[in-house]
């Protein structure tokens, strides 16, 4: 063994923080959704905190608007960006193309909790980007507390980040279609194909690798992300906003019910590896 | 490639116009950083007569030490996070012995665990081992996650390098720590910057994790940041130059080092 001690010394700090900050968690994180668990005694109560995601209403509604958050959020990630990226390869001059690119990903300067508070500020009732644009363009009837109405507060949350070209989604597909075959799509150009078709037939098959990988970052990343609902509505008003992972944020730390909130970041976890799996097993690559 | 179907004056049309509507928050951002409060509810559009520097002297005071705590943790977190990263990489990629590939899945297997599973047992191992209302309840965890993308970009940088460079010194009786720290660190560089960024990024946009582990006392720029927006009170200006501030840092940082992020990512970092 002597002869191995020093690869091994070498990565135990590595190896240490992955046990103690990550597996360690894991495990506990599977075993306590099967008890009540207040951090100090733990009473094993088979399935009931599964039973009761499946029955709870809130869980039920959270699911809903779940399911609205990941379906745009796929949308948002992958069509925007793209157009941006395919509209700009389209121009001929270096300069314009760099002064472009640059351009689209200068929001990156700014912390993405900022991001966030900056929207937070455009929906807000008095003095918010919004409601001046309404009252600007004399559509004084309109204006409403964006975030604070439940009839709009979701589709609010969803509408923040207008219009949605985020600097990682633009910068993979850029990267890509600059890197495509030319000589396919120039052949195919000889043989008349126009614009249109070159994008559907050849770009969009060709650029299967990075909608897979943004399809899988962004369903994980979209099931995760309850800070932006906590900043920005609190899950309100009312239960108008909450997701399955703020349900457990609470559960955990506003009602301390730690094994039920485990119970819900179990089910989370397992319904991120399937869709994981899925997607791996669907989207296969073609070029 | 030719345009055919598609003037070029409605692609620069479009482009602009998307552009534009991109950075309307970053606008936002600095021109009500420099109003005064009465100025944005009366007459927001209008350009301030002249720029209200006292926000951002007052903004500085409000947030400073919140800014200071938030840097610590950065520096921190990027030092352990490339040290054990590059050390880990270093070995996965020249070593061979035992157990290799196990401990080598086994650690790249973090990356499907999500962090929302784990965020209650993490806090309460945190208690348990009292480092709650310290940085270092923050930081340990960070090392642990961001190390990761270190070993996976290392180890793949490092196999790179030709063996004769290091057969070479090891003739001359370097060691294993010698050869890390002579050959393979210098050439690493642009990697390892690339590495630190994406670690401070994820570091010091964090709140959830501030927000749970630390006191009012210790926290970080984005609980300031939330705090000031949400508050009763709320000095419009002095808020937005508080987001100005805090976002001195990551503007320092891209403009020194977004050339190795973009070209990083350009390159294909997920060429799949």
């Amino acid at each position: 063994m002597k002869k191995y001690a020093v690869s091994y010394t070498l990565i135990s700090p590595s190896v240490a923080f992955i046990l103690i900050f990550m597996y360690y968690p894991l495990l506990s994180a599977l075993f306590h959704s099967f008890t009540k668990w207040d951090m100090v005694t733990t009473h094993w109560i088979g399935f009931a905190n599964f039973g009761r995601v499946f029955s709870d209403s809130i869980m039920g509604l959270s699911v809903s608007h779940q399911l609205i958050f990941t379906l745009t959020d796929l949308l948002k990630s992958i069509i925007p960006p793209l157009i941006v990226a395919e509209l700009i390869h389209l121009l001929k001059g270096k300069r314009a193309k760099y002064l472009l690119r640059t351009g689209f990903v200068l929001n990156m300067l700014v912390p993405g909790m900022v991001g966030t508070l900056l929207w937070l500020s455009i929906y807000n009732p008095s003095y918010g980007l919004l409601n001046q644009l309404l009252k600007f363009l004399g559509l004084s009837e309109w204006t409403r507390a964006w975030l604070a109405e439940s009839g709009t507060a979701l589709w609010a949350i969803v509408m923040s980040g207008f219009p949605f070209i985020s600097g990682v989604s633009f910068l993979i597909f850029y990267a890509a279609i600059g890197s495509l075959n030319n000589e396919v799509i120039e052949s195919s150009r000889i043989d008349g194909a126009n614009g249109w078709q070159v994008f559907t037939k050849l770009h969009i098959p060709m650029l299967t690798p990075q909608f897979k990988v943004l399809i899988i970052l962004t369903i994980i990343g979209s099931l995760q992300d309850f800070v932006k609902v906590i900043v920005l509505t609190n899950g309100g008003p009312g239960t108008a906003t909450v997701i399955p992972a703020y349900t457990m944020y609470g559960a955990a730390f506003a009602s301390s019910e730690y094994g039920y909130a485990s119970a819900i970041g179990t089910c989370l976890f397992v319904v991120i590896l399937g869709l994981t799996l899925l997607n791996m097993k669907f989207l296969k690559t073609k070029w | 490639m030719k345009l055919g179907w598609f003037p070029r004056g409605i692609v620069v049309a479009v482009l602009l116009i998307l552009l534009i509507l991109t950075l309307v928050p970053l606008f936002l951002l600095f021109f009500l950083s420099a109003k005064d409060n009465l100025d944005v509810l009366i007459d927001f559009w209008g350009i301030p007569a002249k720029i209200k520097w006292e926000n951002y002297q007052l903004a500085f005071e409000a947030i400073k030490l919140s800014l200071c705590h938030s840097l610590f943790v950065c520096m921190v977190t990027i030092f352990g996070s490339l040290l054990f990263g590059s050390l880990t990489g270093y070995v996965m990629a020249r070593h061979t012995f035992p157990g290799k590939q196990l401990i080598y899945i086994m650690l790249l297997g973090v990356m499907m665990i999500p962090g929302i599973l784990t965020i209650v047992p993490l806090y309460s191992l945190i208690v348990m081992l009292k480092l709650d209302h310290t940085f270092w309840g923050l930081i340990l965890p960070y090392v642990a996650g961001s190390q990761l993308l270190g070993i996976l970009l290392c180890r793949t940088f490092f196999e790179g390098i030709p063996n004769e460079l290091f057969e070479a010194a090891r003739m001359d009786g370097g060691t294993e720590l010698y050869l890390y720290r002579k050959i393979a660190l210098p050439l690493s560089v642009s990697i390892l910057i690339t590495i630190g960024l994406v670690t401070f990024l994820s570091v010091y946009n964090d709140y959830l994790w501030p927000l749970l582990v630390l006191d009012q006392s210790q926290q970080t720029f984005t609980v300031a940041a939330v705090n000031l927006s949400s508050g009763g009170r709320q000095d419009i200006g002095l808020t937005f130059a508080a987001y100005v501030l805090g976002s001195i840092p990551t503007i320092i940082l891209f403009s020194f080092g977004m050339k190795y992020y973009v070209n990083a990512m350009l390159n294909g970092a997920v060429k799949a």
